[in-house]
């Protein structure tokens, strides 16, 4: 209690609102910026417009329900058997394995479909998960998948956000990724690959929390686990990054203006320099030729 | 009202003209006293050897992410460039933007006809946004310092700053010449930590990268007294020169309860999940 309180002092932080609701609920929020948003938004705010208002497939690779379905299996597993279901594995290439899943779906009641090697997988990483005396401290007494609402008090946009696992003992935030390898160097690259301190920090300021832990699955042989936290230096840059991240997507949405990347790099450049307001001055002087 | 004065602008070319002529003498000057090689190394070595103390300003070590910076100080810089001579130094911040300054400093060897110039960049923000004046001056001072130690090493040639160096830095480990008086000297620096400090001697080798006493060198000697050096000076401390910093994500905390409300749809695949109907196939 101490610490939520001192914490929404000294950022004069809103109280956000916890909901559990389900993950297609929350995704459903479209009025509302989650860090993937701004990720998205710091690649190009046209690329940020284009995922959010024109695409039109969504890419649910295997891999995204590997991830999901090992998140699953991890923070809520009696929810597991309601949302998976395990498939030999077919050719979805072929037009048999087409008809076979197409088929299967239609009696599955709309569950993800695993097939039976990535199954037995994500079993491997979840026992293994579980076997880390550190994660399972931090899941005792901890909400998971939760998600929460809050305003970003700056530009008034709605934020929205869901922990994997969110203790109610330790300033803690857990966030299971299932990636190649789980060794520090590699994760580090990750790291720095995913914006992954753009995460960590966009996470603990909102919420009200100090540390940021990734527990780094391996989805090869033989599964280690390993937890992660950041050093100072990468909260301080991804608390930099998110910033400049809604200062700009504030910009852009008043000014319903959505730059490539050639006129976000001097977006960028004006932001830094503290001179938005004669962007669009600059902009009409620019050659557009960003020196890489 | 108050008095305006108006100053015209001078033409450059005069500016140009005046620090021409300037350095021109100065390298006449240079020219007709060229430097003694053997004396300003000489004298060199007496100054920064000539007590434990001056040594000790000649070298720094600090801990950062997990390694330690070691290397000649400004001071050394200063004590080699006042007998190098014939130099002409310059150090000024040439930019201040929103988030960082620039600082340039220039060393020009007048009998060489060498000049070096270096630039060195240093944020200006803090957790909680940009400094103030005051600290700006200081980082920027901060900064002019480092840039001019930069560019004095890079004119004065790499062998003789390493030649004083090393010796200021023998002057403060002291003869170490054979077995015996380094293992001697090992054992003063390691008690000294840990009777002062009450450290660990795992944790004094972790910061040198060492896995045992016997495999400390005099360069690891030198950077665990520049250490020492830098935690009487304040300019670091024990925790964060041998303790570094732990996570405190397992530390349990008294946090405010979240109240946490349900939406229908999750409820209702909730107790689907409990009716067990829908039992894994």
């Amino acid at each position: 209690m101490v610490f939520i309180e001192s914490t929404l002092k000294k950022t004069n932080m809103i109280k956000p609102e916890f909901v559990k609701d389900t993950f297609e609920e929350y995704l459903g929020k479209k009025d509302h910026v989650s860090a993937s948003d701004i990720k998205n938004f710091l690649k190009s705010p046209r690329y940020y417009y284009y995922e959010r208002n024109e695409k039109v497939e969504k890419s649910t690779g295997r891999h995204f329900n590997i991830g999901s379905g090992l998140h699953e299996l991890i923070l809520e597993p009696q929810l597991f058997k309601t949302n998976y279901v395990v498939y030999p594995k077919v050719d979805a290439r072929t037009k048999e394995g087409k008809q076979q899943i197409a088929e299967f779906n239609e009696t599955s009641g709309g569950k993800t479909i695993l097939y039976e090697d990535e199954m037995e997988m994500i079993r491997l990483i979840s026992e293994n998960a579980l076997k880390n005396n550190s994660l399972v401290e931090l899941m005792k007494d901890s909400h998971r998948e939760v998600s929460c609402y809050t305003i970003d008090e700056i530009t008034g946009l709605k934020i929205r956000l869901r922990p994997d696992i969110l203790s109610s003992t330790k300033s803690t935030i857990v966030d299971i990724k299932s990636c190649l390898d789980s060794s520090a160097r590699k994760f580090k690259s990750d790291v720095f690959t995913y914006s992954y301190s753009l995460s960590a920090a966009y996470y603990c300021d909102f919420i009200g929390r100090e540390n940021y832990i990734f527990a780094a699955c391996s989805k090869t042989a033989p599964y280690e686990v390993a937890l992660y936290g950041l050093n100072d230096e990468m909260y301080d840059y991804g608390r930099e990054q998110y910033r400049m991240g809604l200062d700009l997507l504030k910009f852009c949405q008043d000014n319903n203006y959505w730059p490539s990347y050639n006129e976000f790099e001097l977006l960028k450049e004006c932001y830094s320099l503290g001179s938005l307001d004669t962007y669009f001055d600059t902009l009409k002087d620019s050659q557009l030729i960003t020196i890489l | 009202m108050e008095d305006i004065t108006i100053t015209e602008v001078q033409d450059m070319s005069v500016i140009y003209n005046q620090d021409k002529a300037v350095i021109d003498t100065q390298i006449a000057t240079a020219k007709a006293y060229p430097r003694n090689l053997k004396r300003a190394i000489e004298n060199s070595v007496v100054i920064v050897t000539m007590d434990y103390e001056t040594a000790s300003t000649c070298t720094y070590s600090l801990p950062r992410a997990g390694k330690v910076i070691t290397g000649p100080t400004v001071h050394l810089a200063k004590i080699l460039a006042q007998n190098w001579g014939n130099l002409r130094i310059e150090a000024k911040v040439i930019t201040i933007d929103q988030k960082t300054l620039t600082s340039q400093a220039i060393a020009f060897d007048l009998e060489n006809n060498l000049a070096i110039k270096v630039e060195v960049k240093r944020s200006i923000m803090t957790k909680s946004g940009r400094m103030n004046e005051d600290m700006i001056t200081v980082t920027g001072n901060a900064a002019n310092a480092i840039a001019m130690r930069n560019a004095i090493l890079n004119v004065i040639p790499r062998a003789i700053v390493d030649k004083v160096y090393n010796e200021a830095k023998h002057k403060i480990t002291g003869d170490l010449s054979d077995d015996t008086k380094l293992m001697a000297k090992r054992k003063k620096v390691f008690d000294g930590f840990s009777s002062t400090y009450d450290l660990t001697e795992r944790e004094i080798l972790t910061v040198v990268g060492k896995a045992a006493i016997e495999h400390v060198t005099q360069d690891d000697l030198v950077v665990l007294i520049g250490i020492g050096q830098a935690i009487k000076d304040g300019d670091t401390t024990v925790d964060m020169a041998f303790r570094p910093k732990k996570t405190t994500a397992m530390k349990d905390v008294a946090l405010e309860p979240i109240e946490i409300k349900e939406t229908q749809s999750f409820t209702e695949k909730t107790n689907l999940a409990n009716t067990g109907k829908l039992d894994f196939e």
